[in-house]
């Protein structure tokens, strides 16, 4: 494997509630090669977005960070904010779930992205300006000239999409977060964006981080998958490793509920009985052992650590297998 | 095809077309823009637009009633009262427009230190400010303008410093609501600065909110002066101004209660019309009223 891009070790991540302490990531441990897309999959609350903005200090004050995150031979948890300030947006920048609000709407969508352009490039206004067209033309805006004297208002969900993606590619960074990007979209939309993030890698060869809860998305995009659960790494290999071969019953699970057509299920998706955990009181025992199938009293009594159980592919299960 | 595409109206140009239809939907809006704008205009052009000099006398016409010399009557000396009225607005309409101005400046900036960086800054603002909300703004007018020294000038900044705490609380609750849109948040993502942030995207749009409550402090400033000045702590006599009139009034209120009613009639209406004014302006505002 090359020299990872981003290393993320022992990532954790509490915030303090008046309620008393809330987990919400649980070491976790990531590594993005150059121009690899990494999709990170799991439920609502079980930490990926957490995850991907501690890694620029983006959270907020009451949550505490701990662990390692190594960008280009720096380390991003614990930096300066005004070293951050120059990596956000200029090496790693993100794109976030909702375009319809992600946008201000009292200003011309060509001005946001200037903007973005002159706080990292040091570019004078008409050269700033030319760029912007630039990156419209880049993620496909029809009419970029005209367009980028609009307002949000004036554009659809769809284009708003590429605005931020436009946006985001302004400086050329190395890394894109794209929180989940097509979730806010109709399903036509989210292929056209989705087709949009893989020829970026392709032209640019920008890593992608891409999460989802969508696992046809990441089938389409990604190159290695993490699982996640209740704030831990359930699981990761090689995209196709995974879905030929899933080890843990929470993928499984997950992989059970994907709509298919002419599925042999009778029609029926299968669903994973029961709720995520509670964050704030996360158990001395598998997470997953009040859902699980193959729960037994090891799953009860001890957690499971990550172990390689096929080649490049680590889960974190007492009772890996694919049945 | 067989139809001609509209001529392509500006987008600016359009969402104007949109709010100035939306605003003369409401007749009372309508009215009071008038209002305001003629009171305005009697402020600034009264050289011009009253009849007589404030301060020229009529002897021959002392306490007199409505006649065609002297639409509105004279007061005890004489004086014209409509071309008192119209003189008169120029104090009201100074002190309403600086004292909001001078409020707006002290309380934004402060509202957005409080509301953008919260900390320890925040609860000790937030908390002087409530305190300060306890007294009424007039009591805290008073207060100031009696510290300050009876004159126009220090009238307009006793109002406008006693409108302050309204506005740090509403300026800082924007702020609070602003900084956690998704916009804010992209742009904190994208490394935006604070400036930028401040500048660009907080400040534009908390915009329309403060200009509303800008119609809201206006009258309020309106009435202050006129209490102000009744009370003998704003404008001096004889310099016109309609609590100085209301004050003058008071003697003759048997044998001439209009010398009260007109300044009286004329602050009502006055601050009325800037309050109808800032409803229409908030419902031309509101995203969630139909077009």
């Amino acid at each position: 494997m090359t020299e990872p891009l981003l290393e993320v070790q022992d990532l954790s991540v509490r915030f303090n509630t008046d309620d008393g302490a809330v987990h919400a990531v649980d070491r976790m441990s990531l590594a993005l090669a150059p121009s690899e897309v990494l999709g990170i999959v799991g439920e609502s609350g079980c930490g990926k977005s957490v995850t991907a903005l501690s890694i620029l200090g983006l959270l907020p004050s009451t949550a505490t960070v701990t662990g390692s995150a190594r960008f280009e031979d720096a380390e991003l948890l614990g930096a300066s904010r005004s070293r951050l300030r120059k990596i956000r947006g200029r090496k790693i920048s993100f794109v976030f779930q909702e375009p319809m609000t992600s946008l201000n709407p009292v200003l011309r969508v060509g001005n946001q992205i200037e903007e973005v352009v002159r706080e990292h490039m040091d570019l004078p206004r008409r050269a700033a300006r030319e760029r912007v067209v630039e990156l419209f033309d880049l993620v496909h805006i029809p009419d970029p000239l005209r367009r980028v004297d609009e307002y949000p208002h004036q554009l659809s969900g769809g284009m708003r999409q590429r605005v931020m993606i436009a946006m985001a590619l302004a400086c050329d960074p190395k890394i894109l977060i794209a929180d989940e990007p097509t979730t806010a979209l109709d399903v036509t939309i989210q292929a056209g964006i989705l087709d949009l993030l893989r020829e970026l890698r392709a032209r640019l060869g920008t890593a992608i981080i891409l999460i989802t809860h969508n696992l046809g998305v990441v089938a389409d995009l990604a190159d290695r998958v993490v699982v996640m659960y209740a704030g831990r790494k359930a699981e990761e290999a090689a995209v196709g490793e995974l879905f030929a071969h899933p080890q843990h019953p929470y993928t499984i699970g997950l992989l059970g509920a994907v709509p298919r057509a002419g599925g042999a299920h009778n029609g029926r998706l299968q669903e994973i009985p029961g709720r995520v955990p509670s964050l704030a009181e996360l158990p001395g025992h598998c997470a997953f052992a009040d859902r699980c199938p193959r729960a037994d009293e090891q799953s009860w009594s001890e957690v499971p650590e990550l172990r390689q159980v096929r080649p490049d592919h680590v889960v974190a299960c007492f009772h890996p297998g694919e049945r | 095809m067989s139809y001609v595409e509209a001529t392509p109206l500006g987008a600016r140009a359009r969402r104007r077309r949109i709010l100035g239809r939306r605003f003369l939907r409401r007749p009372a809006a309508g009215v009071s823009l008038v209002i305001v704008v003629g009171a305005i205009g009697a402020a600034v052009f009264a050289r011009w637009v009253a009849p007589y000099a404030p301060d020229q006398t009529d002897f021959d016409a002392l306490l007199a009633s409505p006649s065609r010399e002297h639409l509105l009557g004279t007061d005890e000396l004489g004086r014209d009262t409509l071309s008192r009225i119209i003189w008169g607005a120029r104090a009201s309409i100074q002190a309403g427009f600086f004292a909001t101005v001078l409020a707006m400046a002290i309380a934004v900036p402060i509202g957005l230190i409080a509301g953008y960086y919260r900390g320890w800054l925040d609860t000790v603002i937030a908390r002087v400010t409530d305190v300060l909300l306890a007294f009424p703004f007039l009591i805290l007018a008073v207060g100031l303008a009696a510290i300050l020294g009876p004159s126009l000038l220090n009238a307009t900044l006793a109002l406008g410093i006693a409108a302050v705490p309204p506005l740090v609380r509403i300026a800082r609750g924007e702020v609070l609501a602003l900084r956690e849109e998704d916009y804010v948040r992209a742009a904190i993502a994208n490394g935006a600065n604070d400036a930028v942030i401040i500048g660009r995207h907080i400040v534009p749009n908390m915009a329309s909110t403060l200009l509303v409550q800008a119609t809201v402090t206006i009258p309020a400033a309106i009435i202050g002066e006129a209490v102000l000045s009744f009370l003998g702590l704003g404008v001096q006599p004889p310099t016109p101004s309609w609590g100085v009139m209301l004050n003058a009034a008071q003697p003759y209120l048997s044998e001439a209660p209009s010398l009260a009613v007109y300044p009286g009639l004329a602050i009502v209406i006055v601050a009325l019309a800037f309050n109808l004014l800032g409803d229409g302006l908030r419902d031309v505002f509101d995203p969630k009223t139909e077009r």
